[in-house]
């Protein structure tokens, strides 16, 4: 069954068209890498399919709702997380949590469950009441990506989540996310570093707000003739 | 090059630049427009008690003024209480009984005016213009006798012969934008580098370090003198202001006072680590003082001894004695050179601890 | 509900979290109140008045002293001619200069008519026209009082007519009793529409909006959120303001304190309202701060605090029909000074109550398509 379907989905701003009739399906469970130079529309795709923007003309259903028109839906089947890290500094990591769970509406005993398996699972549990701008980067990223994911959605968007993290926890940041997708949820992932679309399921690659390449690693390296796809990107970038 | 990029950056964020010209218009024509002391048609209620000829003409020469409208005829002094509340009177008037008898028998009348003080100077101005009125109209009924008064009071407004108000106000807001665009400006883009890290890289560059600042500062200073211009035009064209003294050397004047707001903005920026903290200061440290204690808009003289004195240390109080010198009483160098010099030893004495502390954090 | 209440939970946390903020919201209304009170002091109590005498006559001479006698002039004495007294105006030495002509005890006496001439200082309007009022009233009463004495016995007497000033409403005459009011309205009007704009746009400048807004939250529910902590604290310090008020400049509360917290409430709902609305249309922090600015400059003109709103052109009342802090200020002088009864602030009332409706719901469409 596929949680996204997207077709056509255009985005203009004034003269400008940042993201031109897209179209792709990603099934349930899966890990879709979104790749591409910055500027080249991924964070308006994004930002389009989890209902923050209104497309310009096209189509896009996610876990089976309308973003034209079922937009309050989608919201509540969908986690995210952007590029900026946005959790309140001057909150500590549990009010944080808190904060978000109960916009949720996930009852009050349940949060409190789910906070505390989720930091004990990140090993954060000591932390519960420390300020957020307190701990370091990398920390807040998979705090935020846990936050994100508490209210348990069906498809989580992560717009450049580990941009600026070092490499260590860069790869316990995908641990996450395999883990996370193991449990059926679909996750919508963009970067710009080409060593991670190697763990994705699919991948496509973005240029000038337009679809150029969709499929596996294996197929688009096949296809390009390249062994990484490091070398695929820049071969397409070459052509 | 670093002038180049401010400009760039000023230029990009439209918004700001609008308001950053509008602001002044704006702010010029309100004042220009709506503050005067000449109050016409005032709200009075009027409780004759005597009903007679004399009362009436009375009536009719305070209606007849101008100053004057009168809105209700109580029927005792509770009524004029409830005039006070709902209708928003300004005064009352209370003509006795028996009015024009004792005019006639007596010679000799009172009148009870009832003054709302909420407002002092409102009730200032209206019991003048009631004076006026009922002085006129002792003469009027003494000619009928054959009597006039032999003196007359003539009054020569100097300086601004047609009652202005502008001519106190521009001073204020030329010095009210100059604080706000340079001073405030310049302490929030140094304290937006400091914010995001840029200024410690444009620091280990070889560019010397008076340079980065100046190239910081030169932009806003050119958007505060443009919009002084504009203010300058506005009042001269609009309202009629003249400009007595040499333009050149007003124009002088204002780059004077722009050096020493922008280096109080560059003081504030060296003490303050966030824009918001660096706004905050700007508006407790420059701009309150700046409209308290400059004179613009409140005497200083009327001011317990404290705030005199306080009021020294800022800028804006000599720069507003200067502008009002040479622009109303052309005055000359030789008339200001004081106020220019203290200007001047501010910046120099602002621009040198704030360089000391960028120093420091290196 | 519950979402409300964890907003509301959210948004106090940060507030005492940031010392900035509380130092605004504490030290500001402090400041305000010890300084404004003997700083914005409009009244024109001290004039400086110099005299020319060409007459040298004991009636010129009387005049002078009669000067000194009235509390408001400070007498710089006799100056010996026009050019030097210019002088001394040039340098705000005076305010006020009073010219006796040649011959004037003389001509008085033959009932001729003679010409004493004033000159103002009129950069400053009123000032000038205050000034030269009190002025040709003194000088006014005594003539009048000379010529009733001296008026040859056979002439008929000329009839006068004596005016009493009764004072209402403030019977000490003390201009604090109109400027410590005003602060209140401005402590609410700056807490309300300024740190609520502020307070958003930083969220929207440093992100945390957007992962608000990718959640299933309704954008009343949002804004209400922010709003019911911003509209408490205001309420809190109207209170304290009103403490201090009584505590230190002895003003009471002459009408109803509900209805004056009722009116302040509502008040308090339009300002934060705006302050929304502006930092749905701004950008950053410097630009929200020069809308409020400009606003708030612009209101407090208009609104009569510092300057009669009798002097003004028409299309400026006008205007002041939509200026939100110009009812409010007739509330606090009506309840406060007059002690109004609630039936005759029906006016303000509904007009507060219906810019709130407006500006809140504008606050929430605007938010909705900056959001967008």
């Amino acid at each position: 069954m596929n949680s996204i379907e997207v077709h056509d989905l255009t985005k203009q701003f004034g003269a400008f068209t940042a993201v031109n009739h897209i179209s792709f399906e990603v099934r349930e469970g899966e890990i879709f890498g979104f790749l591409g130079a910055n500027g080249a529309g991924k964070t308006t795709a994004i930002k389009m399919m989890s209902g923050l923007l209104q497309p310009t003309s096209g189509t896009a259903i996610i876990a089976g709702y309308d973003v034209r028109t079922q937009s309050k839906l989608i919201k509540r089947n969908i986690g995210y997380m952007s590029q900026r890290f946005s959790l309140y500094n001057d909150l500590t990591v549990f009010e944080n949590m808190q904060l978000f769970g109960t916009i949720y509406k996930i009852p009050r005993k349940e949060l409190k469950e789910r906070i505390h398996t989720s930091l004990k699972e990140l090993d954060m549990d000591q932390h519960a009441n420390t300020l957020v701008e307190a701990i370091p980067l990398g920390w807040k990223q998979k705090l935020a990506f846990a936050t994100a994911i508490l209210h348990r959605p069906k498809i989580v968007f992560l717009d450049e989540p580990t941009s600026g993290v070092d490499p260590i926890v860069r790869r316990e940041f995908w641990k996450l996310i395999y883990d996370t997708a193991s449990t059926g949820v679909t996750i919508l992932v963009t970067t710009h570093y080409m060593d991670e679309a190697e763990y994705c399921n699919r991948i496509s690659i973005m240029a000038e707000g337009e679809l150029k390449l969709i499929g596996t690693p294996d197929e688009l390296k096949k296809k390009m003739a390249a062994t990484t796809i490091n070398d695929v990107f820049v071969k397409f970038v070459r052509r | 090059m670093i002038l180049r990029k401010e400009f760039i950056h000023i230029f990009r964020d439209k918004i700001t630049l609008f308001l950053v010209l509008a602001m002044p218009i704006a702010l010029v024509l309100l004042f220009g427009f709506t503050i005067s002391s000449d109050i016409r048609n005032a709200k009075i209620s009027v409780l004759d008690q005597a009903n007679d000829s004399q009362s009436k003409k009375l009536i009719e020469k305070i209606t007849a003024s101008g100053y004057f409208q009168v809105v209700s005829y109580p029927n005792n002094e509770v009524e004029i209480d409830d005039d006070f509340k709902s209708k928003n009177i300004k005064l009352a008037i209370i003509i006795p009984a028996r009015f024009e008898e004792s005019l006639s028998n007596e010679h000799e009348a009172s009148l009870q005016v009832i003054n709302d003080v909420s407002d002092l100077n409102v009730a200032s101005v209206l019991n003048n213009y009631v004076r006026a009125v009922v002085h006129s109209f002792t003469e009027e009924y003494n000619s009928k006798t054959g009597e006039t008064t032999p003196f007359d009071i003539t009054t020569k407004m100097l300086y601004n012969p047609e009652m202005n108000s502008v001519y106190m106000f521009v001073p204020g807001i030329i010095t009210l934008i100059m604080i706000l665009v340079t001073a405030l400006l310049t302490s929030i883009t140094l304290a937006r580098e400091k914010e995001t890290g840029t200024m410690r890289m444009l620091l280990i560059t070889p560019v010397k370090k008076i340079h980065i600042v100046l190239g910081k500062v030169i932009p806003y200073m050119i958007i505060s003198f443009i919009s002084t211009i504009i203010i300058l035009v506005l009042s001269v064209f609009v309202f009629k202001m003249p400009i007595n003294g040499s333009i050149p050397f007003l124009l002088f004047l204002c780059i004077i006072f722009m050096l020493t707001a922008a280096s109080f903005g560059m003081l504030i920026s060296s003490i303050s680590s966030t824009q918001l903290d660096a706004m905050m200061i700007t508006m407790m440290g420059l701009f309150l003082p700046t409209v308290l204690l400059s004179g613009f808009l409140f005497p200083l003289n009327s001011m317990p001894m404290v705030f005199q004195v306080l009021a020294n240390v800022f800028p804006a109080k000599w720069f507003i004695l200067a502008i009002k010198d040479v622009m109303i009483k052309g005055a000359g160098f030789f008339d200001i050179w004081k106020y220019l010099l203290i200007l001047f030893a501010m910046a120099v004495v602002f621009i040198s601890f704030s360089l000391m502390r960028l120093d420091k954090r290196n | 509900m519950r979402t409300i209440l964890i907003l509301i939970k959210k948004e106090f946390l940060q507030v005492f979290r940031n010392p900035l903020l509380i130092g605004i919201l504490t030290v500001a209304p402090m400041v305000q109140f010890i300084i404004f009170p003997f700083c914005a002091d409009y009244e024109i109590k001290v004039l400086h008045i110099a005299f020319i005498d060409n007459d040298h006559s004991t009636i010129s001479q009387d005049l002078t002293h009669t000067f000194n006698a009235s509390g408001y002039f400070i007498s710089h004495g006799l100056v010996k001619n026009k050019k030097e007294a210019e002088k001394m105006m040039k340098h705000d030495k005076i305010d006020i200069l009073v010219e006796f002509p040649h011959d004037f005890e003389r001509s008085l006496y033959n009932n001729e008519p003679t010409q004493i001439a004033i000159t103002a200082n009129a950069i400053n309007t009123m000032k000038a026209g205050i000034g030269t009022g009190y002025v040709q009233n003194i000088i006014g009463d005594y003539l009048n009082d000379f010529a009733q004495n001296n008026r040859p016995p056979q002439a008929p007497t000329k009839v006068s007519i004596n005016i009493s000033n009764v004072y209402w409403y403030n019977e000490q005459m003390n201009y604090k009793n109109l400027i410590v009011p005003g602060i209140l309205v401005i402590l609410v009007t700056l807490i309300g529409c300024y740190v609520t704009a502020l307070n958003l746009v930083r969220e929207k400048e440093i992100g945390t909006i957007e992962q608000v807004n990718v959640t299933p939250i309704r954008r009343w529910q949002f804004l209400l959120g922010k709003m019911i902590p911003f509209w408490i604290l205001g309420i809190s310090e109207f209170i304290i303001g009103l403490v201090i008020m009584k505590l230190v400049f002895g003003i009471t509360v002459q009408g109803s304190i509900p209805m004056l917290l009722g009116c302040t409430a509502i008040y308090l709902l339009v300002m934060l309202g705006l302050g929304f609305f502006i930092s749905s249309i701004a950008d950053n922090q410097l630009q929200a701060m020069f809308i409020v600015l400009f606003l708030f400059i612009v209101f407090v003109l208009l609104s009569g605090l510092f300057t009669p709103t009798e002097g003004m052109p028409e299309w400026a009342h006008k205007i002041n029909y939509l200026n939100p802090m110009s009812f409010f200020m007739n509330v606090i002088k009506k309840v406060v000074l007059k002690g109004t009864e609630v039936e005759s602030l029906r006016t303000e009332f509904i007009v507060l109550s219906v810019m709130a409706v407006v500006i809140n719901t504008g606050a929430v469409v605007s938010y909705k398509e900056s959001s967008k």
